[in-house]
């Protein structure tokens, strides 16, 4: 029998002819293609058949998310999945070189969490996972394929979330059965110059062949390689069950001086020479107007900041083990002069033109959302927001998904912050997301009672109208002060405790929010403030929201509003949010505390490592307080909203603790939780004490 | 007497480098050629001799041109970032080419000339012109005869400045003292009362964690060992050239000199440390060195391996060891001595020869002296 592969992201440059190489391969019996849901699906499989010609039998279709948990497949079907194959090649990504952090994680390194989960499930099952040269990022000189952190910093969020992606295979448990193939700049095929997208290195290309005045150093090189060298290296590397990591480049010999590729691509679409290359210290003057825009391939702003990443002298990559393990299959990468020519003929013969749309973000780029400000409150998985009258309370929550119920309470980043934790819980567990008062879409008049005790005192009410007797109970920030309350004054209603980054010694409240408070007690005090949280310098320094995550590059715009709708989008919300700032309180969280010091509630405390407002020996200290307590997990690279900002970590943590008691409590089957990736369990268990 | 330019060792041969006795291990034809096979980047090799009327060497030195070395590896931080800023800004024309005469990752810098050349002046004067020569051709704005030892002599240090060199202290080199009939009373004889007691101390330690082995062959474990030896080159506060992996395999395939591999393996069997060593019938070379420093016991480690080479040379009867220019502290521990190198310079480019005052000036730190005081108090380069 032939070897079954699992291939993602076929619909793209480099998966094109990986799926090529692999149809042209006698031995492999079976290719399924993980493709997105519907209609995306279908046109990305009508594309490959019109670039391909007809698809075999042996070729089929795997409808499916790859940023979501399993892919978004049923738990049966992603075990059967796990069974079906002999190794994946992960292709799909998001290549714009643009500084869209948080969609190039998305495409780049979420899918990686649903790889791992299928290699943990069978260990023989092998990855290839396609890379890029450029992880080394702004490092100047060698750069071999042994490295990966050298130091540098990055261009752009590509190189960056690459990185990160590499950075989470190698430090899985599973980075034995993990190949790694780096190519340097990617275009079209090598024999005609036919590419199956203008992505990969197009962009930098159109702009050197469109450009008459850019950034960039004539003497420097470009490594320039073409999609079906990469693709067959690729796919007879896997076949000959290659491991490690693979340059696929052309190394400095075969790479050209950025002026003669200038001059080439100029050339081959009818102009007499290339364009003036500025040195990089110029470029605040090409800001003014931008570079040339290659086609409808990007914005001349971006074609300026492609043309300053890539047209100066970075990496020079060393290809020792790539040629050692291709020379003896026959495979050198062709010499660019030979075939640089007919690739720029062939995109200019498309007008640089992009691809339909969507398709250079590929099917990989439209995971699930994570954050407040990216959630879709339309998804069917975040389920439509209910309310539930209490006193005089108007309590609005949301109830999803069905099995051991959880409760959830959230701190300031507001109730969408825990999106991409109950992403990941929602399969096995019924999950209440209860809003705090004066945080969110709760209703209440002047005279409610905004305290913390109160607030847990009505979200116990609703577990008692949803008739909820126990639950596990979950909080942060702000709303791990509520489930300390909701816990300590009733242990039996909490089946187990979660806490993240909250101690009511910590400085309670945080010397930020009593300056707020201050700013509220005066006229005008409440819209003042929160009209300087519209202004988005003052929204992203640490007077705003600047510490609520460890990664700034992560404050979008689309975040930033994501924190601020829910506490200042009409004069009613500004209201609550006065009255709830007002109300907060040492002497209650303060009785607490008193109370935690006799819980005996299974407790896991969860901290973000990166805390900037309570480090995590507040953790540790809470941990020692409370006699339940089993251990303090940290966040590696996350701040106070450590849940928002690494929710698959966090969400491991979760599973992993419920898994722990239910196999305590003799009914593992209870259970039936998706294994934490690997990765996850490895890097955390340096961190827990 | 006539010079010669050559572009590949291969061209020159082992044999006829051979006829140059005191060319040390360092510009030995399988060190040069591990070199030459694993130049990356714009830099170019080039061996120039001096011969007789029959084809014999009498004088000998490669030459290296290119802008990819750290050429400003010795000076201040401030000199490094303000040049990579300005090659960031303005691009690779604007980067120092820079002729480097001497082995390019030399530990003890020579000219190696033949022992019985009655006109040693004369053919120094024919290679320094045939430097001048390789350089201008190769576009070099600074000479730089790399690291030369203390023992070269000194006249003829003195017609290198007069040939428009300005010279200044280079890192020292160490070499340690290993005629000593075991191992046992090299630690007895050689080391201090406190060295010895560390030197016991960490075989102690090591003592069930840490197996150490030399090996000859040693191709087949460069992939696991490269990124040993990338991790202390990435860690280095003087990173002068870059090394593929190429050079670790062509060092494994030199027969002239031999070469091998000392590794310590952990009691699972994965390799922490790794030590490449030369050696021919005189003397030894610790080439390079490789530690995983995700090993608590990288100090440790680092110990061993340069304890187990020096035994390896006392097991050979091979008198001198060098052990490189860096660590000092340690390897001063180790029983080595600092010897005294030179750095000799020379501006192609108008611009830079008012520069070089101030270079001789800053490099007065790395003389043997100032660094060994700086030991005495603790502090270590």
């Amino acid at each position: 029998m032939g070897h079954r592969v699992l291939l993602s992201g076929a619909a793209s440059l480099t998966g094109a002819e990986v799926l090529a190489a692999l149809l042209a391969a006698g031995e492999v019996s079976s290719i399924r293609l993980l493709v997105a849901a519907g209609a995306a699906g279908e046109e990305a499989l009508r594309r490959l058949t019109a670039y391909l010609g007809e698809l075999p039998e042996r070729v089929s279709a795997l409808p499916s998310e790859l940023g979501r948990p399993r892919f978004g497949l049923s738990v049966a079907a992603f075990a059967e999945l796990a069974r079906s194959i002999d190794f994946g090649i992960h292709c799909a990504e998001r290549t714009r070189p643009d500084q869209n952090l948080e969609r190039a994680r998305r495409a780049n390194v979420w899918p990686l969490e649903g790889w791992l989960e299928l290699l943990a499930r069978s260990s023989e099952l092998a990855l290839h996972h396609l890379s890029t040269a450029f992880v080394g990022g702004t490092r100047r000189g060698l750069f071999t394929e042994f490295d990966l952190d050298c130091g540098q910093g990055f261009h752009h969020a590509y190189e960056r979330s690459k990185f990160e992606a590499e950075r989470t295979l190698r430090e899985s448990a599973v980075s034995e059965r993990v190949t790694i193939y780096r190519p340097s700049h990617v275009l079209g095929r090598a024999t005609d110059g036919t590419a199956f997208e203008l992505g990969g290195a197009y962009p930098l290309l159109g702009t050197l062949a469109t450009g008459r005045l850019m950034v960039g150093d004539g003497r420097a090189r470009l490594d320039l390689v073409p999609a079906d060298f990469v693709g067959t290296a690729l796919v007879k590397l896997a076949l000959a069950e290659a491991r490690g990591t693979f340059h696929l480049v052309g190394g400095w010999e075969g790479s050209l001086p950025i002026r003669e590729v200038a001059d080439l691509a100029a050339k081959a679409t009818g102009r007499r020479r290339g364009g003036r290359l500025l040195p990089r210290a110029a470029s605040g003057l090409l800001a003014l107007s931008g570079a040339a825009s290659p086609g409808d391939l990007g914005s001349r702003h971006l074609a300026r900041h492609i043309a300053e990443a890539s047209l100066c002298q970075g990496l020079v990559c060393d290809a020792y083990r790539a040629e050692a393990a291709l020379a003896p299959l026959g495979l050198a990468c062709p010499a660019p002069r030979s075939w640089l020519p007919s690739a720029v003929a062939a995109a200019a013969e498309r007008r640089w033109s992009a691809p339909p749309a969507g398709e250079l973000e590929g099917a990989a780029a439209t995971p699930p959302p994570t954050t407040a400000a990216s959630a879709r409150p339309t998804d069917p998985i975040f389920g439509a927001k209910r309310f539930h009258r209490i006193g005089e309370v108007n309590l609005a929550f949301r109830d999803l998904g069905s099995g051991e119920p959880v409760v959830f309470f959230h701190g300031w980043a507001g109730a969408h912050s825990w999106d991409g934790v109950l992403e990941r819980v929602l399969p096995n567990r019924r999950v209440i997301v209860v809003e705090t008062l004066g945080l969110g879409d709760c209703e209440a008049p002047a005279s409610a009672d905004y305290s913390l005790s109160a607030q847990a005192a009505r979200a116990r009410g609703l577990l008692s109208a949803l008739e909820i007797p126990t639950a596990d109970i979950v909080g942060n920030d702000t709303g791990s002060a509520i489930a300390q309350i909701f816990a300590a004054r009733w242990p039996q209603a909490t089946k187990s405790l979660v806490l993240s980054d909250f101690h009511a010694e910590g400085g309670f409240p945080a010397s930020q929010v009593k300056r707020l408070r201050r700013l509220m007690r005066l006229p005008g005090g409440t819209r003042l403030v929160t009209g300087c949280l519209r202004f988005a310098p003052f929204a992203r320094s640490a007077q705003g929201f600047r510490h609520m995550v460890f990664d700034r590059s992560l404050l979008s715009p689309e975040q930033l509003e994501g924190y601020l709708a829910p506490l200042a989008a009409s004069r009613e919300r500004r209201q609550h949010l006065k009255r709830f700032a007002l109300a907060l309180n040492k002497a209650e969280v303060d009785a607490v505390a008193h109370l935690l010091t006799a819980l005996t509630v299974p407790t896991l405390i969860i901290w973000g490592a990166d805390n900037h407002y309570l480090s995590p020996s507040w953790g540790q200290k809470l941990c020692d307080d409370i006699p339940g307590a089993r251990r303090l997990a940290l966040v590696p690279f996350a701040g106070i909203s450590c849940h928002e900002e690494r929710p698959d970590r966090f969400a491991a943590l979760l599973l992993d603790f419920w898994a722990e008691l239910a196999l305590e409590a003799g009914v593992s089957s209870a259970v039936d939780s998706p294994q934490p990736g690997p990765t996850i369990t490895t890097k955390e268990a340096s961190w827990t004490s | 007497m006539r010079s010669r330019v050559y572009r590949e060792i291969d061209a020159i041969g082992a044999e006829r480098l051979a006829e140059l006795p005191d060319r040390g291990l360092d510009f030995s034809f399988g060190l040069l050629r591990a070199i030459e096979k694993a130049l990356w980047g714009e830099l170019e090799a080039n061996y120039l001799t001096v011969e007789d009327e029959a084809g014999h060497l009498l004088a000998f030195t490669p030459v290296y041109t290119g802008s990819n070395l750290n050429l400003n590896a010795l000076l201040p931080k401030a000199i490094q970032r303000g040049y990579n800023a300005l090659v960031n800004g303005l691009g690779v024309a604007v980067a120092t080419r820079v002729a480097v005469v001497g082995c390019l990752i030399s530990d003890r810098g020579w000219i190696p000339m033949r022992a019985d050349l009655q006109d040693r002046a004369g053919a120094l004067r024919l290679l320094l012109a045939e430097i001048d020569r390789v350089a201008k051709a190769g576009k070099a704005e600074l000479g730089m005869l790399k690291d030369i030892h203390g023992d070269f002599p000194a006249a003829e240090r003195a017609l290198m400045r007069q040939a428009g060199f300005a010279e200044g202290f280079s890192l020292p080199t160490i070499r340690v003292d290993t005629a000593f009939p075991s191992f046992e009373d090299y630690l007895e004889k050689h080391l201090s009362k406190n060295g010895r007691k560390h030197a016991r101390k960490q075989f102690r330690k090591a003592e069930g964690l840490y197996r150490l082995s030399a090996i000859t062959d040693f191709e087949p474990l460069i992939p696991l060992v490269y990124p040993l030896f990338r991790n202390v080159f990435l860690k280095a506060k003087y990173q002068f050239e870059e090394l593929p992996p190429r050079f670790f395999v062509e060092c494994a395939r030199s027969t002239e000199p031999r070469t091998e591999l000392v590794i310590c393996e952990t009691g699972e069997g994965k390799i922490v440390g790794s030590l490449l060593i030369f050696y021919d019938g005189h003397e030894q070379l610790n080439k390079r060195i490789g530690i995983d420093y995700e090993v608590a016991d990288s100090g440790l480690i680092y110990n061993l391996l340069n304890y187990t080479g020096i035994s390896r040379a006392i097991e050979r009867g091979l008198p001198t060891v060098w052990l490189g220019q860096s660590s000092y502290l340690p390897k001063t521990r180790l029983g080595g001595e600092l010897q005294d190198q030179y750095l000799l310079l020379k501006a192609y480019n108008p611009a830079l020869k008012p520069t070089l005052p101030l270079q001789r000036w800053w490099m007065q730190r790395y003389s043997a002296t100032s660094i060994a005081a700086g030991l005495e108090q603790g502090v270590s380069l």
